[in-house]
């Protein structure tokens, strides 16, 4: 469906997407994650044709995505909600629904936007959450086959973030290709079927979640220190890739928890309370946005 | 086709109907003014001179009626489309560009038809301006062919990013635009200088021609030209700007 091959970006000579290549099969979930700034909606403008690549190929549905027919099939969420001044939600629905020639019908979108009851009310008087929604229905008015969902559920509340996810569960059982990027990652685990995570215009892993939690997964190790004259000590044990310190306690970030164990207790730091804490997909997202601030 | 209806009838809702400054500074302010200058502010115009004085103070507020709105609504509808994604909704969608244009321009030209026949009734049932019907028209399309060039010009303004900084701009623009056209007094009151500026300005030919029409004159020639010459310019420049500014983004 989709084919990049060495995609870079540079705008104002920075290289906003490095080498990036990328295949995506019908029916595939793709969630893009990555720190801010890691590229996730450039590479998302450039497989919509909204931006040129410097270099590199795309391919879309076997065309470039800059071929007007394409468009048909394609469906894109913005990570800015789409509100107009004195326009209410029903005719907001009506107007995009007219650049498409096979649209949704108007009550399909009101019922998947859970908006029916408010479809008389003026879009921008609308919470931050149902605008969220509505920007949502404008994505999939043409009923496309591929879907981009730019960050889609910033600024949702608990309840329109479950009836999202209700949604694209639905679009996932039709057949849908959907490529969404996040800052939730527990959300994603459910219904994703790959992730992607980008850094810097890289994309430094492709693969299931799984593949992700046991190649990049960090152990946390956190305990007392006794001795503060150890403390020099700890950044001397392997597998440590950061460590954190508030008064005396410790916490290691460790690839490799035995191996950073066994250094610990060989060079007789002297501790207390010691714990280890498996690591979760946020931890491995936390890690990723703290090396990208440094 | 359905597409350029719908989009008209959001843009008309949008811009005319349900917006109360439209309403307020397009349609409020000119009206206001002209019944002021008409009714209240009369002294010293001579009895025999009432009747032009009337259908030219008129004209001059017709012609200011449109050029807020031309400049004002046009632009600010523009910013608000590419700040809220709906230039971007447009091109990721199968719908060709140039119908979001056509509907832009035709909705436009309702709103500013619909400012001349308001204006142009209170012209005639307050101030009984008297002109056959083909006179009427003639001045009124005169007027829509003078601001031609304003609208032109808000494309421009409209790549401002931010709305008040366009907002101030075009308030820096529009006020001695139109009292150095002479829409608010006679130009002969000006120095010599400023009458020199105001022949050369599209928006004085927009009430000059009209004023003509009404007095059953043909308009001048070179007011013609000016203003063709304006529209074709700004327009040209106007796309090179929004061309380059595309550029850039992509």
């Amino acid at each position: 469906m989709i084919t990049v091959n060495k995609l870079t970006k540079i705008i104002d000579k920075t290289t906003i997407l490095n080498q990036v290549s990328l295949t995506v099969n019908k029916g595939e979930i793709i969630a893009l994650v990555g720190p801010n700034g890691a590229g996730k909606t450039t590479l998302i403008n450039c497989l919509t044709g909204l931006i040129r690549p410097t270099n590199g190929e795309i391919s879309l549905f076997g065309a470039s995505p800059l071929n007007k027919k394409n468009k048909v099939k394609l469906g894109v969420m913005q990570q800015e909600s789409t509100t107009l001044e004195n326009v209410k939600v029903k005719e907001l629905l009506t107007l995009f629904r007219s650049f498409y020639s096979n649209p949704l019908s108007l009550d399909d979108l009101l019922g998947i936007t859970g908006l029916t009851e408010l479809q008389n009310t003026y879009t921008t008087k609308l919470s931050g959450g149902q605008k969220r929604r509505l920007t949502f229905g404008l994505s999939i008015i043409g009923n496309p086959e591929l879907l981009f969902l730019d960050e889609p559920t910033t600024g949702m509340d608990v309840t329109s973030r479950k009836m999202f996810w209700e949604k694209i569960q639905i679009l996932k059982e039709q057949g849908k290709t959907i490529i969404l990027t996040t800052h939730y990652l527990e959300e994603i685990e459910k219904v994703a079927t790959r992730i992607l995570l980008m850094k810097q215009g890289e994309i430094v892993h492709d693969g299931t979640l799984e593949s992700i939690q046991s190649e990049m997964l960090q152990n946390k190790v956190s305990f007392q220190l006794v001795d503060d004259h150890d403390e020099a000590k700890l950044g001397d044990l392997p597998y440590v890739s950061s460590i954190e310190k508030k008064e005396n306690n410790v916490t290691l970030y460790t690839a490799n928890s035995d191996e950073t164990l066994i250094e610990l207790f060989t060079t007789e730091i002297k501790f207390k309370n010691l714990l280890i804490i498996p690591g979760n997909l946020e931890t491995v997202f936390n890690t990723l946005v703290e090396e990208e601030n440094e | 086709m359905n597409t350029l209806i719908v989009q008209t009838k959001t843009d008309l809702n949008r811009s005319l109907f349900r917006s109360k400054p439209f309403i307020f500074f397009s349609l409020g302010m000119p009206v206001g003014f002209y019944l002021l200058f008409t009714k209240v502010f009369n002294m010293g115009v001579p009895e025999e001179y009432m009747s032009v004085f009337y259908k030219d103070s008129m004209i001059q507020m017709a012609t200011y009626s449109v050029m807020i709105s031309s400049l004002f609504s046009f632009s600010m509808t523009l910013i608000e489309d590419r700040k809220q994604g709906v230039k971007q909704f447009l091109r990721l969608s199968p719908m060709p560009e140039s119908i979001y244009y056509g509907s832009k321009i035709l909705t436009q030209f309702l709103i500013n038809s619909l400012l001349l026949i308001v204006i142009f009734l209170v012209g005639h049932f307050v101030n009984g301006v008297q002109m056959d019907s083909m006179t009427w028209l003639t001045s009124g399309l005169w007027i829509l062919y003078g601001c031609l060039p304003i609208v032109a010009l808000a494309t421009i303004v409209s790549l401002v990013k931010d709305p008040n900084t366009a907002s101030v701009l075009n308030n820096m623009i529009l006020m001695p635009l139109a009292i150095v056209s002479g829409l608010w007094w006679p130009i002969d009151m000006f120095p010599e200088v400023v009458q020199k500026i105001a022949t050369g300005l599209p928006t004085y030919y927009a009430a000059q021609g009209a004023k003509q029409l009404a007095a059953g004159q043909l308009p001048d020639g070179k007011g013609i030209l000016i203003i063709f010459i304006y529209f074709v310019g700004i327009m040209v420049l106007s796309i090179y700007l929004n061309g380059r500014k595309e550029e850039i983004k992509r």
